[in-house]
């Protein structure tokens, strides 16, 4: 369904025709739930949130601005109750210690000797070991990941969804690919 | 050409570089198998990710949500509903045992009215009542005020316009400034 489509549906909601919302929510619950899944690990806690996310989508429709994508705002929303939630838990996990950025990251030259993680696993058993090594990252650099990876944003979608410089998406991503790496590489 | 940075890696399999560097990139890759292995191991990486299984979402996963919506939405219409339905059960059966115990029609209406007239004198003396508990509250109120601004009003007409106005620059930017720590304080989140 195009984004014509998703208007279209927005208008309908918006004039008082309940199914029209429910097709949203249809149209958009497993990207949701693969993002807010992966972040919140306790599966009811992540439903619980998702169906938050799409209420308050629902409250707030008629702020939407349609020149934006809607699954942006969407995740807009998604990623700020993920903030909410760990501020109610007190877990300092939203902000990124960006000190390490100031390392030469993007002049990391690859080491001699490298690990063939590749060679070792399957694609599929990869896939797990990857799914484990992410609960281990910074939960600032999973979600980056999850947006760039799993859901398939742009990096300029990501950085209008965490209000964030371009640079510093790219920046973050690359470097939880290489945290997730060097966490394979120790496991194998 | 030297060895490909990790960036550059990540940049070459995302398609971020111009036409010119990937060509580039692929004539270095073909002769260094040091950048082909270090290539190909995060290529497969991206791609187990992207073979990701989806979270397995509940059947009536989006008719909750409706669920929630519409409760919330029908909570204060279900409200005025059933003062309506309780008022007109109420009429009704008061109606009904009156002309059931053998009264006459005029007599029937006569206590109906008189009983309409009842509630609706209760319903306005509470209202009364209300409004006088809220006038109290706002004259407490405005006395409380009233102390407090008193000894400051005192304390104006000792001191200059002058340093009144400095003490007041002073406050203001103190102000402003506890505002901005406790902003930095209570915000968590990126800082754009």
């Amino acid at each position: 369904m195009s984004s014509k489509d998703v208007k279209k549906l927005i208008k309908r909601t918006l004039q008082g025709e309940k199914e029209a919302f429910e097709m949203i929510v249809k149209m958009h619950q497993q990207p949701l739930l693969n993002y807010i899944s992966r972040m919140i690990p306790e599966r009811e806690l992540a439903l619980d949130i998702s169906q938050d996310v799409f209420i308050k989508a629902y409250s707030s429709l008629e702020t939407y601005q349609t020149q934006y994508k809607f699954n942006t705002w969407l995740f807009k929303i998604a990623s700020n109750a993920l903030i909410d939630y760990w501020r109610k838990k007190r877990i300092k996990a939203v902000s990124y210690d960006n000190s390490h950025e100031e390392d030469s990251f993007g002049s990391m030259q690859i080491p001699d000797k490298q690990c063939s993680v590749v060679k070792k696993l399957e694609l599929a058993e990869l896939g797990r070991k990857i799914e484990s090594a992410l609960e281990k990252l910074p939960p600032a650099l999973r979600e980056l990941f999850i947006l760039r990876h799993v859901n398939q944003f742009s990096y300029e979608e990501i950085a209008e969804i965490r209000s964030l410089p371009i640079g510093t998406v790219k920046n973050r991503v690359f470097r939880a690919k290489e945290m997730i790496r060097e966490l394979l590489e120790g496991v194998t | 050409m030297k060895c490909l940075s990790v960036e550059k890696i990540y940049l070459y399999l995302e398609k971020e570089l111009t036409s010119h560097e990937n060509i580039q990139i692929q004539k270095h890759l073909a002769s260094c198998p040091k950048c082909r292995s270090a290539v190909h191991e995060r290529m497969t990486i991206i791609q187990a990710v992207s073979a990701f299984s989806d979270f397995e979402v509940p059947s009536d996963f989006a008719q909750k949500v409706m669920e929630r919506i519409y409760t919330k939405k029908v909570t204060l219409l279900s409200w005025l509903g059933a003062i309506a339905a309780g008022f007109v059960l109420s009429a009704f059966t008061g109606f009904a045992y009156l002309l059931l115990s053998g009264q006459s029609q005029s007599q029937t209406f006569l206590q109906m009215n008189s009983l309409i007239v009842d509630v609706i004198s209760t319903i306005t003396m509470l209202w009364v009542k209300l409004l006088k508990f809220a006038a109290i509250t706002s004259s407490l109120i405005r006395k409380f005020f009233s102390y407090i601004l008193k000894p400051l009003t005192h304390f104006t007409s000792v001191i200059s316009p002058e340093i009144q106005i400095i003490l007041s620059t002073v406050f203001l930017m103190f102000l402003i400034l506890l505002v901005y720590s406790l902003r930095k304080k209570i915000l968590i989140g990126e800082k754009t």
